[in-house]
Formats: structure tokens, C-alpha cells, sequence
């Protein structure tokens, strides 16, 4: 590529030199990271080969627990074929469904699962008069001090960036530590018992 | 002592140390953050895409096979990253049509000073294509080759030399055409 190509002329380069003057990130921007990265589960070396092998694993738990399994096995290959596949017609097959029915349901409390489908949500809130903005929610407890907003500029526009597992999650806003507010973006709004609204997000499944 | 490696700080991290995954940040932070606010034109944004860029990356970080290119791989993260914001960004301002801070960048007086050399000049770079200003920046303030260009973007060679010329000619005509 030559320089008449690429357009490198001396306006070009005089513009390019100005736009490479280092861009400093916020004092507080690790910080701010870090708080996120530290509420997220840990990424560990084997979370993609564990996502990898989410059905082999269950298939594998089931097969150990089936003492025939072991016998025939110990039996021989050709025995084992036979003996297995009559087995699991047998007894095993709708017991078997059973479980991995059951251990799909309460997959997503795992540490593994949740590693590859939490999911990083933005949330937004307008209010230029607010001296502070925080979100309540029940992936944090509804703590009113775990999830501060930042604002963004001077046009009251808050922000924070949330890790949330797959499904609904309830949450609120507080402004000024006090004032207790539902979303005004979120077309849905739920009560509880005593008549307090909060949002409702569905955080979808994996990517 | 010999700062960390980047595989090192990594290998680090995916033990479970996580608060070693800061060091990485406080050693990228600043170069990805210059392409943040030049591509997107604005510091709050582009404090919005890089952080989530970085923990994209901390998510994905057992996925970044060439430890020793974790630059690179973040790197792609972050252009990545800024892109969908831009796009986010330019439905939105099909509805926003206000906007203080380009009326106030319009309003800078010319070469008064640096600061204003540079309002100016990233005036002129918002109005490109987005693909023409990604481009711009990999290849003129990045100093990036076309090759690495095109694993960072997906797009093919001869397209990402049209995207730079079509933005240089265009970035020259608006510049010379407010000093004129």
C-alpha cells in the first residue's frame, strides 16, 4: 500500500497526530470494573469445557449409579451389550428421564452453568436533579448501597452495567437513598405485599 | 521486580486470583480507552463500551487461546464492543435530535488552541461512515497493518484500503472546508 493509497499526505498525518494524544481512562475505572468482576463467578480455566460436556456429565452420573451397568462390565463386552440394553428397558429408562429432568431444573444454580449464561445488562435512569441513584433488585439483596449509578455527564443520565443470570429478576431505583422508584422505561411492574412496585426484567438464556 | 506477563496474569486469574485480572486492565485501559472516545466520540460512552469490553473479556477469558496476543484478543473486544454502541447510539439519535455536546463542539472558536484543534478535528470524525471511521482510527492513530485490521474487523483487505481512503478524502474536505 502505498502512501498515495492509503491518502497519508501531511493534512492526514497532521490530524492523525493529534488523535494519538493519550486518552486517560477515569481515576475510579478498575475499581468500577473490578466491583462488576467481583459479584460475577470466577472465570476458571475449565468453564468452556465444562459448558462443552453439560449433557455427557449427566449422562455419565447416570450410567455409574447403575450397579447392572458395573456387573455386565465385569461380565464381558458382548454380555454387557445385551444385559445393558435389556436393563434399561427394563427399569432404567423412565427413571432415567426423571433425573435428568430433575438435574436440568436446578442446572442453572451450578457454579459451571452460571459462568456461561450470566448475562451483562445495562440499565439506565434520566433524573438531572438527583444527587444519587443505586438499584435495588433480588440479585443483590435488594441492598440499597451494593449497586450505585454512575453519571454519565452533565444531561442526568445514570448508568450501571448489572451480571444477571437467565430469567425474570425484580429491581427498583433509589434516588437520594430514599426515594423508592420502579423503572420508568420498564412496561412491566409488579406489587408486592404491601403494595410496593418494582420492575421486572426476563434476562434471557444463553448466547 | 519484573512486572507480570500478560499469560502469567492470566494463568493467575483462571486459578481463581481474580483481583489479578486488574493488573491486565490498568495495562490496557488507557490505549483502549483512545480508541473509545475517538471512535465514539464521547468519554461517558466510551466509558460504557470499555467496560463492558473488559468484562466481556473477563468472562471469556479461558476462550483466549493465544495468551501471549491477549493485547490483540482484548483489542477485538473493545472495537467489537464500541461498534454495537455506535450503532445502539445512532438509533438513538434518530429520536434524540438534541444534542448539547455537538453544539457546543460546533460552537468552539477555530485554532484558538489545541483543545480546540482537537474538538474540531473529532467533530469531522463523527460525521464519517461508521466503517470508514473504525477504519481511520485502526490504520492512522492505531498504526495498525491491513492484515491486523482485517482479523480484528472480519472485513477483507481491499475493502478496509477503500474505507481509509473514502474517510481521508472526506475527513480532508471537512476540515479544510471550515478553514476556508
Amino acid at each position: 500500500m502505498s502512501e498515495q493509497d492509503d491518502g497519508k499526505d501531511v493534512i492526514i498525518e497532521q490530524i492523525a497526530d493529534v488523535l494519538r494524544a493519550p486518552e486517560p481512562t477515569a481515576t475510579d475505572f478498575t475499581a468500577r470494573l473490578m466491583a462488576v468482576a467481583n459479584a460475577m463467578p470466577p472465570a476458571t480455566a475449565d468453564t468452556r469445557s465444562k459448558a462443552g460436556t453439560w449433557w455427557t456429565r449427566r449422562r455419565t452420573v447416570q450410567f455409574s449409579i447403575t450397579p447392572v451397568g458395573a456387573m455386565t462390565i465385569a461380565a464381558g463386552i458382548a454380555l454387557f451389550a445385551a444385559f445393558a440394553g435389556a436393563s434399561m428397558r427394563q427399569r432404567n429408562v423412565p427413571a432415567a428421564s426423571s433425573a435428568l429432568a430433575s438435574t436440568a431444573t436446578v442446572a442453572p444454580r451450578s457454579a459451571s452453568v452460571r459462568t456461561d449464561t450470566v448475562r451483562l445488562v445495562r440499565f439506565v435512569f434520566m433524573s438531572p436533579s438527583a444527587r444519587s441513584v443505586t438499584m435495588v433488585g433480588d440479585f443483590n439483596n435488594w441492598d440499597r448501597t451494593a449497586t450505585p449509578l454512575r453519571r454519565m455527564g452533565s444531561s442526568g443520565t445514570w448508568g450501571v452495567t448489572v451480571p444477571l443470570l437467565p430469567g425474570p429478576h425484580q429491581y427498583a431505583f433509589v434516588v437520594d437513598g430514599t426515594a423508592w422508584t420502579p423503572d420508568p422505561a420498564s412496561t412491566t411492574t409488579v406489587s408486592d405485599d404491601f403494595g410496593t412496585l418494582t420492575s421486572l426484567i426476563a434476562v434471557g438464556g444463553a448466547s | 521486580m519484573e512486572p507480570r506477563s500478560d499469560p502469567e496474569i492470566i494463568a493467575a486469574v483462571l486459578r481463581g486470583q481474580t483481583e489479578a485480572y486488574a493488573e491486565l486492565v490498568d495495562r490496557y485501559r488507557d490505549r483502549c480507552n483512545r480508541f473509545a472516545v475517538r471512535f465514539l466520540g464521547d468519554r461517558d460512552d466510551a466509558d460504557e463500551a470499555l467496560q463492558s469490553a473488559f468484562l466481556r473479556a473477563y468472562r471469556g477469558l479461558a476462550g483466549c487461546r493465544d495468551r501471549g496476543r491477549f493485547n490483540a484478543w482484548l483489542f477485538q473486544i473493545v472495537v467489537n464492543e464500541c461498534r454495537s454502541l455506535a450503532t445502539r447510539r445512532s438509533r438513538r439519535a434518530e429520536r434524540f435530535v438534541h444534542d448539547d455536546a455537538l453544539s457546543a463542539q460546533a460552537s468552539v472558536e477555530h485554532g484558538a488552541d489545541r483543545a480546540a484543534l482537537v474538538s474540531e478535528i473529532q467533530h469531522a470524525l463523527d460525521q464519517l461512515e461508521i466503517d470508514q471511521r473504525q477504519a481511520f482510527l485502526l490504520k492512522h492513530v492505531e498504526e495498525l497493518s491491513y492484515e491486523e485490521m482485517s482479523e480484528i474487523t472480519g472485513a477483507g483487505i481491499s475493502a478496509l484500503k477503500m474505507r481509509v481512503q473514502r474517510a481521508c478524502a472526506r475527513l480532508r474536505t471537512l476540515l479544510i472546508a471550515v478553514h476556508q
